[in-house]
Protein backbone atom coordinates (compact mmCIF):
# COMPACT_ATOMS: atom_id res chain seq x y z
CA UNK A 1 0.00 0.00 0.00
CA UNK A 2 1.54 3.09 -1.05
CA UNK A 3 2.07 5.54 2.02
CA UNK A 4 0.08 8.70 2.29
CA UNK A 5 2.06 11.35 1.52
CA UNK A 6 1.88 14.84 3.92
CA UNK A 7 0.51 16.43 1.16
CA UNK A 8 -2.59 14.29 0.73
CA UNK A 9 -3.20 14.93 4.75
CA UNK A 10 -3.46 18.62 4.71
CA UNK A 11 -5.28 18.47 1.25
CA UNK A 12 -8.01 16.35 3.22
CA UNK A 13 -7.33 18.71 6.19
CA UNK A 14 -8.23 22.02 4.42
CA UNK A 15 -11.35 19.85 2.76
CA UNK A 16 -12.51 18.93 6.45
CA UNK A 17 -11.89 22.13 7.80
CA UNK A 18 -14.07 23.84 4.62
CA UNK A 19 -17.19 21.27 5.64
CA UNK A 20 -16.23 18.24 3.78
CA UNK A 21 -17.02 15.79 6.59
CA UNK A 22 -16.19 12.95 4.27
CA UNK A 23 -12.93 14.53 4.38
CA UNK A 24 -12.51 13.27 7.50
CA UNK A 25 -13.28 9.64 6.92
CA UNK A 26 -10.79 9.94 4.40
CA UNK A 27 -8.33 11.46 7.02
CA UNK A 28 -8.50 8.91 10.06
CA UNK A 29 -6.88 6.32 8.51
CA UNK A 30 -4.20 8.14 6.86
CA UNK A 31 -3.08 10.22 10.45
CA UNK A 32 -3.94 6.72 12.77
CA UNK A 33 -0.26 5.09 13.05
CA UNK A 34 0.32 8.57 13.78
CA UNK A 35 -1.83 9.08 16.40
CA UNK A 36 -1.44 6.23 18.00
CA UNK A 37 2.66 7.32 18.22
CA UNK A 38 2.18 10.53 19.48
CA UNK A 39 -0.33 8.44 22.17
CA UNK A 40 1.79 5.55 23.05
CA UNK A 41 4.80 8.70 23.46
CA UNK A 42 2.57 10.24 25.86
CA UNK A 43 1.16 7.53 27.71
CA UNK A 44 4.82 5.75 28.18
CA UNK A 45 5.45 8.96 29.93
CA UNK A 46 3.00 8.30 32.52
CA UNK A 47 2.29 4.48 32.86
CA UNK A 48 3.71 1.17 31.33
CA UNK A 49 2.60 0.60 27.71
CA UNK A 50 -1.18 -0.23 27.31
CA UNK A 51 -2.35 -0.62 23.95
CA UNK A 52 -5.73 -0.46 24.32
CA UNK A 53 -5.31 2.83 27.01
CA UNK A 54 -3.80 4.59 23.53
CA UNK A 55 -6.84 3.43 21.29
CA UNK A 56 -9.10 4.79 23.85
CA UNK A 57 -7.14 8.03 23.86
CA UNK A 58 -6.89 8.12 20.27
CA UNK A 59 -10.50 7.57 20.00
CA UNK A 60 -11.50 10.43 22.98
CA UNK A 61 -9.05 12.74 20.79
CA UNK A 62 -11.17 12.28 17.71
CA UNK A 63 -14.61 13.08 19.39
CA UNK A 64 -12.96 16.08 20.73
CA UNK A 65 -11.30 17.01 17.44
CA UNK A 66 -14.57 16.57 15.42
CA UNK A 67 -16.07 19.05 18.08
CA UNK A 68 -13.61 21.53 17.15
CA UNK A 69 -14.25 22.77 13.61
CA UNK A 70 -12.89 26.43 14.17
CA UNK A 71 -9.44 25.26 14.09
CA UNK A 72 -7.52 27.01 10.96
CA UNK A 73 -5.71 23.42 10.01
CA UNK A 74 -2.15 24.79 8.14
CA UNK A 75 -0.55 21.32 7.51
CA UNK A 76 -0.37 17.65 8.42
CA UNK A 77 2.44 18.65 11.48
CA UNK A 78 -0.16 21.28 12.44
CA UNK A 79 -2.88 18.60 13.05
CA UNK A 80 -0.61 16.44 14.94
CA UNK A 81 0.64 19.56 16.98
CA UNK A 82 -3.14 19.88 18.19
CA UNK A 83 -3.56 16.16 18.49
CA UNK A 84 -1.30 15.65 21.36
CA UNK A 85 -2.41 19.22 22.53
CA UNK A 86 -6.11 17.75 23.03
CA UNK A 87 -4.63 14.38 24.48
CA UNK A 88 -2.64 16.03 26.85
CA UNK A 89 -5.50 18.08 28.28
CA UNK A 90 -7.72 15.03 27.95
CA UNK A 91 -4.63 12.71 30.45
CA UNK A 92 -5.03 16.05 32.69
CA UNK A 93 -8.84 16.32 32.89
CA UNK A 94 -8.76 12.64 33.64
CA UNK A 95 -5.96 12.87 36.05
CA UNK A 96 -7.54 16.35 37.73
CA UNK A 97 -10.52 14.10 37.92
CA UNK A 98 -9.22 11.05 39.88
CA UNK A 99 -6.99 13.25 42.01
CA UNK A 100 -10.85 14.58 42.83
CA UNK A 101 -12.34 11.06 43.28
CA UNK A 102 -9.65 10.26 45.72
CA UNK A 103 -10.10 13.04 47.69
CA UNK A 104 -13.88 12.47 47.83
CA UNK A 105 -14.73 14.31 44.86
CA UNK A 106 -17.24 13.42 41.90
CA UNK A 107 -16.07 10.87 39.88
CA UNK A 108 -15.82 12.21 36.26
CA UNK A 109 -14.85 9.06 33.52
CA UNK A 110 -13.38 9.30 30.71
CA UNK A 111 -12.70 6.48 28.24
CA UNK A 112 -9.49 5.29 29.59
CA UNK A 113 -8.82 3.49 32.67
CA UNK A 114 -6.72 2.96 35.38
CA UNK A 115 -5.62 5.34 37.87
CA UNK A 116 -2.14 7.00 37.72
CA UNK A 117 -0.28 6.60 41.16
CA UNK A 118 -1.14 9.71 42.86
CA UNK A 119 2.65 10.59 42.86
CA UNK A 120 2.95 11.04 39.50
CA UNK A 121 -0.10 12.33 39.00
CA UNK A 122 0.89 15.49 40.77
CA UNK A 123 4.24 15.81 38.72
CA UNK A 124 2.00 15.88 35.59
CA UNK A 125 -0.23 18.00 37.20
CA UNK A 126 2.72 20.50 38.23
CA UNK A 127 4.83 19.95 34.72
CA UNK A 128 0.97 21.39 33.43
CA UNK A 129 1.52 24.26 36.06
CA UNK A 130 5.08 24.94 35.02
CA UNK A 131 4.09 24.93 31.01
CA UNK A 132 1.37 27.24 32.08
CA UNK A 133 3.66 29.94 33.82
CA UNK A 134 6.62 29.38 30.87
CA UNK A 135 3.59 30.57 28.43
CA UNK A 136 2.98 33.45 30.14
CA UNK A 137 6.71 34.29 30.48
CA UNK A 138 7.63 33.24 27.04
CA UNK A 139 5.20 31.87 24.56
CA UNK A 140 7.22 30.53 21.48
CA UNK A 141 9.54 28.72 23.99
CA UNK A 142 6.26 26.91 25.96
CA UNK A 143 5.01 26.15 22.34
CA UNK A 144 8.35 24.49 21.12
CA UNK A 145 8.13 22.44 24.63
CA UNK A 146 4.92 21.36 24.43
CA UNK A 147 5.10 20.47 20.18
CA UNK A 148 8.34 18.89 21.31
CA UNK A 149 7.74 17.04 24.20
CA UNK A 150 4.04 16.32 24.47
CA UNK A 151 3.92 16.25 20.39
CA UNK A 152 6.24 14.28 19.49
CA UNK A 153 7.06 16.31 16.35
CA UNK A 154 10.64 16.48 15.25
CA UNK A 155 12.71 19.85 15.62
CA UNK A 156 11.61 19.97 11.65
CA UNK A 157 8.39 19.74 11.89
CA UNK A 158 8.11 21.98 14.92
CA UNK A 159 10.09 24.56 12.80
CA UNK A 160 7.45 24.12 10.57
CA UNK A 161 4.45 24.70 12.55
CA UNK A 162 6.12 27.63 14.31
CA UNK A 163 7.62 29.02 11.22
CA UNK A 164 10.73 29.40 12.94
CA UNK A 165 14.26 27.99 11.98
CA UNK A 166 15.30 24.56 13.28
CA UNK A 167 18.13 25.97 14.82
CA UNK A 168 15.87 28.37 16.95
CA UNK A 169 13.67 25.08 17.65
CA UNK A 170 16.58 23.75 19.12
CA UNK A 171 17.69 26.45 20.93
CA UNK A 172 14.36 27.39 22.58
CA UNK A 173 14.06 23.87 23.31
CA UNK A 174 17.11 23.60 25.16
CA UNK A 175 15.89 27.08 27.36
CA UNK A 176 12.63 26.03 27.93
CA UNK A 177 13.90 22.24 29.19
CA UNK A 178 16.17 24.24 31.78
CA UNK A 179 13.58 26.70 32.82
CA UNK A 180 10.85 23.57 33.54
CA UNK A 181 13.68 21.44 35.15
CA UNK A 182 14.31 24.56 37.80
CA UNK A 183 10.56 25.62 38.04
CA UNK A 184 9.81 22.25 39.10
CA UNK A 185 12.95 20.20 40.56
CA UNK A 186 11.46 17.03 38.79
CA UNK A 187 14.52 16.08 36.55
CA UNK A 188 13.11 12.65 35.82
CA UNK A 189 10.18 13.89 33.76
CA UNK A 190 11.76 15.90 31.72
CA UNK A 191 12.94 14.69 28.09
CA UNK A 192 16.62 14.13 27.54
CA UNK A 193 19.38 16.33 26.48
CA UNK A 194 18.95 15.94 22.63
CA UNK A 195 22.42 17.97 23.38
CA UNK A 196 24.51 16.45 25.62
CA UNK A 197 26.80 18.76 27.52
CA UNK A 198 29.92 17.40 27.24
CA UNK A 199 32.04 17.83 30.21
CA UNK A 200 35.71 18.37 29.30
CA UNK A 201 38.02 14.91 29.29
CA UNK A 202 41.54 15.08 29.52
CA UNK A 203 42.02 14.35 25.62
CA UNK A 204 39.64 17.22 24.87
CA UNK A 205 41.38 19.85 27.38
CA UNK A 206 45.21 18.42 25.89
CA UNK A 207 43.58 19.19 21.83
CA UNK A 208 42.72 22.71 23.26
CA UNK A 209 45.48 23.22 25.39
CA UNK A 210 47.95 22.23 21.94
CA UNK A 211 45.70 24.71 19.59
CA UNK A 212 45.89 27.93 22.21
CA UNK A 213 49.86 27.27 22.78
CA UNK A 214 50.04 27.01 18.65
CA UNK A 215 48.51 30.23 19.09
CA UNK A 216 50.50 31.63 21.79
CA UNK A 217 53.55 30.57 19.64
CA UNK A 218 52.56 32.88 16.64
CA UNK A 219 51.24 35.54 18.19
CA UNK A 220 54.56 36.02 20.19
CA UNK A 221 56.71 35.16 16.82
CA UNK A 222 54.65 38.32 15.38
CA UNK A 223 54.72 40.23 18.65
CA UNK A 224 57.10 43.34 18.77
CA UNK A 225 56.81 43.71 15.37
CA UNK A 226 58.23 40.30 14.78
CA UNK A 227 60.92 40.29 16.85
CA UNK A 228 60.07 36.80 18.24
CA UNK A 229 60.58 35.82 15.38
CA UNK A 230 63.91 37.66 14.43
CA UNK A 231 65.16 36.37 18.15
CA UNK A 232 64.22 32.63 17.38
CA UNK A 233 66.68 32.96 13.73
CA UNK A 234 69.56 34.86 15.34
CA UNK A 235 69.17 31.67 17.91
CA UNK A 236 69.98 29.69 15.12
CA UNK A 237 72.22 31.79 13.48
CA UNK A 238 74.58 31.81 16.83
CA UNK A 239 73.32 29.84 19.58
CA UNK A 240 75.42 30.40 22.31
CA UNK A 241 74.41 34.69 22.09
CA UNK A 242 73.71 36.19 25.63
CA UNK A 243 71.11 37.83 26.35
CA UNK A 244 72.57 42.01 25.61
CA UNK A 245 74.08 41.08 22.41
CA UNK A 246 70.24 39.97 21.48
CA UNK A 247 68.86 43.25 22.80
CA UNK A 248 71.57 44.94 20.59
CA UNK A 249 70.90 42.97 17.59
CA UNK A 250 67.17 43.31 17.61
CA UNK A 251 67.34 47.25 18.85
CA UNK A 252 64.65 46.64 21.50
CA UNK A 253 65.30 46.34 25.47
CA UNK A 254 66.53 43.80 27.70
CA UNK A 255 62.71 43.05 29.40
CA UNK A 256 61.09 42.81 25.76
CA UNK A 257 63.81 40.33 24.99
CA UNK A 258 63.73 38.35 28.19
CA UNK A 259 60.13 38.39 28.20
CA UNK A 260 60.03 36.63 24.13
CA UNK A 261 62.64 34.23 25.52
CA UNK A 262 60.76 33.23 28.08
CA UNK A 263 57.31 33.05 25.66
CA UNK A 264 59.09 30.96 23.38
CA UNK A 265 60.57 28.62 26.00
CA UNK A 266 56.91 28.69 27.34
CA UNK A 267 55.35 27.78 23.99
CA UNK A 268 58.28 25.19 22.89
CA UNK A 269 60.13 26.56 19.93
CA UNK A 270 63.02 27.33 22.72
CA UNK A 271 64.59 25.18 25.61
CA UNK A 272 66.52 26.58 28.44
CA UNK A 273 70.05 25.24 30.15
CA UNK A 274 71.92 27.20 32.57
CA UNK A 275 70.32 30.26 31.49
CA UNK A 276 71.33 28.96 28.05
CA UNK A 277 68.78 29.98 25.21
CA UNK A 278 68.47 26.64 22.59
CA UNK A 279 65.76 26.20 19.54
CA UNK A 280 63.83 22.60 20.37
CA UNK A 281 63.21 20.60 16.94
CA UNK A 282 59.43 22.37 16.97
CA UNK A 283 61.28 25.62 16.76
CA UNK A 284 63.41 24.64 14.08
CA UNK A 285 60.91 22.64 12.17
CA UNK A 286 58.31 25.80 12.30
CA UNK A 287 61.38 27.96 10.95
CA UNK A 288 61.88 25.44 8.03
CA UNK A 289 58.34 25.50 6.81
CA UNK A 290 57.94 29.18 7.16
CA UNK A 291 61.10 29.34 4.61
CA UNK A 292 59.75 26.57 2.67
CA UNK A 293 56.67 28.73 2.08
CA UNK A 294 58.51 31.65 1.15
CA UNK A 295 60.84 29.62 -1.01
CA UNK A 296 63.91 31.33 1.19
CA UNK A 297 65.76 31.15 4.67
CA UNK A 298 65.73 34.13 6.37
CA UNK A 299 69.47 35.54 6.37
CA UNK A 300 71.10 34.72 3.76
CA UNK B 1 66.01 41.34 0.35
CA UNK B 2 65.68 42.23 3.93
CA UNK B 3 64.28 40.40 6.72
CA UNK B 4 61.49 42.30 6.96
CA UNK B 5 60.92 41.98 3.00
CA UNK B 6 60.68 38.10 4.23
CA UNK B 7 58.52 38.93 7.06
CA UNK B 8 55.95 41.01 4.07
CA UNK B 9 56.39 37.70 2.01
CA UNK B 10 54.84 36.09 4.80
CA UNK B 11 52.11 38.07 5.55
CA UNK B 12 50.95 37.99 1.92
CA UNK B 13 51.20 34.05 1.81
CA UNK B 14 49.10 34.24 5.37
CA UNK B 15 46.50 36.72 3.62
CA UNK B 16 46.09 34.72 0.68
CA UNK B 17 46.12 31.27 2.29
CA UNK B 18 43.14 29.12 1.58
CA UNK B 19 40.56 28.77 4.41
CA UNK B 20 37.46 27.51 5.24
CA UNK B 21 35.84 30.01 7.97
CA UNK B 22 31.93 29.04 9.24
CA UNK B 23 29.96 31.76 10.96
CA UNK B 24 27.56 30.84 13.44
CA UNK B 25 25.17 32.97 14.82
CA UNK B 26 21.69 34.48 15.01
CA UNK B 27 19.78 34.00 11.81
CA UNK B 28 17.69 36.85 9.28
CA UNK B 29 15.03 36.89 11.67
CA UNK B 30 17.00 38.60 14.18
CA UNK B 31 18.19 41.41 11.77
CA UNK B 32 21.06 43.29 13.74
CA UNK B 33 22.82 40.31 14.99
CA UNK B 34 22.75 38.83 11.29
CA UNK B 35 23.93 41.93 9.72
CA UNK B 36 26.57 41.51 12.12
CA UNK B 37 27.41 38.68 10.77
CA UNK B 38 27.47 38.96 7.48
CA UNK B 39 29.58 42.53 8.08
CA UNK B 40 32.11 40.18 9.89
CA UNK B 41 32.08 38.04 6.61
CA UNK B 42 32.83 40.79 4.63
CA UNK B 43 35.60 41.78 6.19
CA UNK B 44 37.35 38.25 6.78
CA UNK B 45 36.60 37.84 2.48
CA UNK B 46 38.40 41.56 2.77
CA UNK B 47 41.58 40.72 4.71
CA UNK B 48 42.19 37.01 3.04
CA UNK B 49 41.42 37.06 -0.35
CA UNK B 50 40.90 33.47 -0.78
CA UNK B 51 38.87 32.24 2.59
CA UNK B 52 35.80 30.65 1.28
CA UNK B 53 33.50 31.81 4.63
CA UNK B 54 30.27 30.64 5.35
CA UNK B 55 27.49 30.87 7.78
CA UNK B 56 25.93 26.99 8.74
CA UNK B 57 22.76 27.90 6.92
CA UNK B 58 24.35 28.32 3.97
CA UNK B 59 25.84 24.93 4.18
CA UNK B 60 22.07 23.17 5.70
CA UNK B 61 21.63 20.01 3.48
CA UNK B 62 23.93 21.00 0.86
CA UNK B 63 26.51 18.27 1.49
CA UNK B 64 25.53 15.30 -0.30
CA UNK B 65 23.55 12.49 1.68
CA UNK B 66 23.44 15.13 4.86
CA UNK B 67 19.70 15.42 4.63
CA UNK B 68 19.21 11.77 6.50
CA UNK B 69 21.67 13.95 8.85
CA UNK B 70 19.80 15.88 11.76
CA UNK B 71 21.23 19.57 12.03
CA UNK B 72 23.74 18.50 15.03
CA UNK B 73 25.11 15.94 12.61
CA UNK B 74 25.14 18.08 10.07
CA UNK B 75 27.18 20.93 12.31
CA UNK B 76 29.38 18.75 13.55
CA UNK B 77 30.42 17.94 10.01
CA UNK B 78 30.86 21.50 9.10
CA UNK B 79 32.93 22.02 12.12
CA UNK B 80 34.89 18.92 11.07
CA UNK B 81 35.31 20.60 7.82
CA UNK B 82 36.30 24.30 8.33
CA UNK B 83 39.58 25.51 9.95
CA UNK B 84 38.15 28.06 12.35
CA UNK B 85 34.43 28.41 13.57
CA UNK B 86 33.21 31.50 14.54
CA UNK B 87 30.44 31.77 17.10
CA UNK B 88 28.16 34.77 17.68
CA UNK B 89 26.42 34.01 20.98
CA UNK B 90 24.66 37.26 21.55
CA UNK B 91 21.50 35.68 23.35
CA UNK B 92 21.46 34.24 26.73
CA UNK B 93 21.69 30.24 26.31
CA UNK B 94 21.96 31.23 22.43
CA UNK B 95 25.26 29.12 22.74
CA UNK B 96 24.20 26.59 25.16
CA UNK B 97 23.70 24.27 21.73
CA UNK B 98 27.00 24.18 20.42
CA UNK B 99 28.69 23.45 24.21
CA UNK B 100 28.55 19.58 23.25
CA UNK B 101 30.54 20.06 19.87
CA UNK B 102 33.28 20.87 22.63
CA UNK B 103 34.06 17.17 23.42
CA UNK B 104 33.90 16.59 19.37
CA UNK B 105 37.68 16.54 19.01
CA UNK B 106 36.93 19.40 16.99
CA UNK B 107 36.12 21.82 20.21
CA UNK B 108 39.47 23.66 19.33
CA UNK B 109 38.24 25.20 16.74
CA UNK B 110 35.54 27.08 18.07
CA UNK B 111 35.94 30.89 18.86
CA UNK B 112 32.59 31.91 20.70
CA UNK B 113 32.05 35.43 20.85
CA UNK B 114 30.14 36.26 23.99
CA UNK B 115 28.99 39.82 25.01
CA UNK B 116 30.80 40.66 28.65
CA UNK B 117 26.70 40.64 30.33
CA UNK B 118 27.25 36.93 30.28
CA UNK B 119 30.08 36.49 31.88
CA UNK B 120 28.79 34.76 34.61
CA UNK B 121 26.85 32.58 32.68
CA UNK B 122 28.14 28.81 32.94
CA UNK B 123 27.19 27.41 29.21
CA UNK B 124 30.29 26.56 28.52
CA UNK B 125 33.01 24.38 29.76
CA UNK B 126 35.07 26.70 32.04
CA UNK B 127 38.40 25.34 29.89
CA UNK B 128 37.05 27.22 26.85
CA UNK B 129 37.93 30.60 28.60
CA UNK B 130 41.47 29.18 30.07
CA UNK B 131 42.58 28.27 26.41
CA UNK B 132 40.77 31.51 25.10
CA UNK B 133 37.80 30.05 22.46
CA UNK B 134 35.83 32.23 24.27
CA UNK B 135 36.13 35.86 23.96
CA UNK B 136 34.23 38.53 25.38
CA UNK B 137 32.93 41.98 24.14
CA UNK B 138 31.77 44.93 24.93
CA UNK B 139 28.98 46.95 23.31
CA UNK B 140 31.72 49.33 21.91
CA UNK B 141 33.62 46.86 20.74
CA UNK B 142 30.38 45.14 18.86
CA UNK B 143 29.12 48.46 17.45
CA UNK B 144 32.46 49.67 16.15
CA UNK B 145 35.01 47.12 14.16
CA UNK B 146 36.91 46.39 17.40
CA UNK B 147 35.53 42.94 17.42
CA UNK B 148 35.98 42.04 14.01
CA UNK B 149 39.28 43.09 14.04
CA UNK B 150 40.07 40.73 17.10
CA UNK B 151 38.35 38.16 14.48
CA UNK B 152 41.50 39.06 11.70
CA UNK B 153 43.84 39.08 14.31
CA UNK B 154 42.57 35.17 15.47
CA UNK B 155 42.57 34.12 11.94
CA UNK B 156 46.02 35.84 11.33
CA UNK B 157 47.63 33.62 13.99
CA UNK B 158 45.94 30.73 12.12
CA UNK B 159 47.16 31.58 9.23
CA UNK B 160 51.12 31.74 9.68
CA UNK B 161 50.58 29.08 12.31
CA UNK B 162 49.36 26.61 9.42
CA UNK B 163 52.39 28.62 7.07
CA UNK B 164 54.71 26.91 9.90
CA UNK B 165 52.73 23.83 9.93
CA UNK B 166 51.62 24.41 13.64
CA UNK B 167 48.32 23.52 12.56
CA UNK B 168 48.10 20.34 10.33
Amino acid sequence: MPTPSSGDSTQLLLAWKSGDQSALNKLIPLVENELHRVADSLLRRDRPRHELQATALVNEAYLRLIDAPQIEWQSRAHFFAIAARVMRRILLDYTRSNLRSKRGGAEHILLISPALPTEKAVELLALDEALKRLSKLDERKSKVMELRYFGGLTAKETASVLNLSEATVFREWKFARAWLLRAMEKPSELPKEEFEVTTVTEDTERTLAEAWSNRELVATLMSENWAGLKLLVQLRLSPNVGAGELTSILGTHTSIVASLLLKLAQFGALEERNNIFTLTNRGAAMLENLEKAIGKIFYE
Amino acid sequence: MSFDERIGEIISLSEAMRLNVLIWGPGKSAEEQHAKREKIRQQITHAFINADVRFSEDLENKIPGSKDLTLPEQELLHLAACDICLVLDVSKGAGEEIAHFIGSGFGHKLVILTHERYKDATSFPAALRKYENQLFFNDDEYEHCYLVERILYRIRLLAIGKLGRLFL
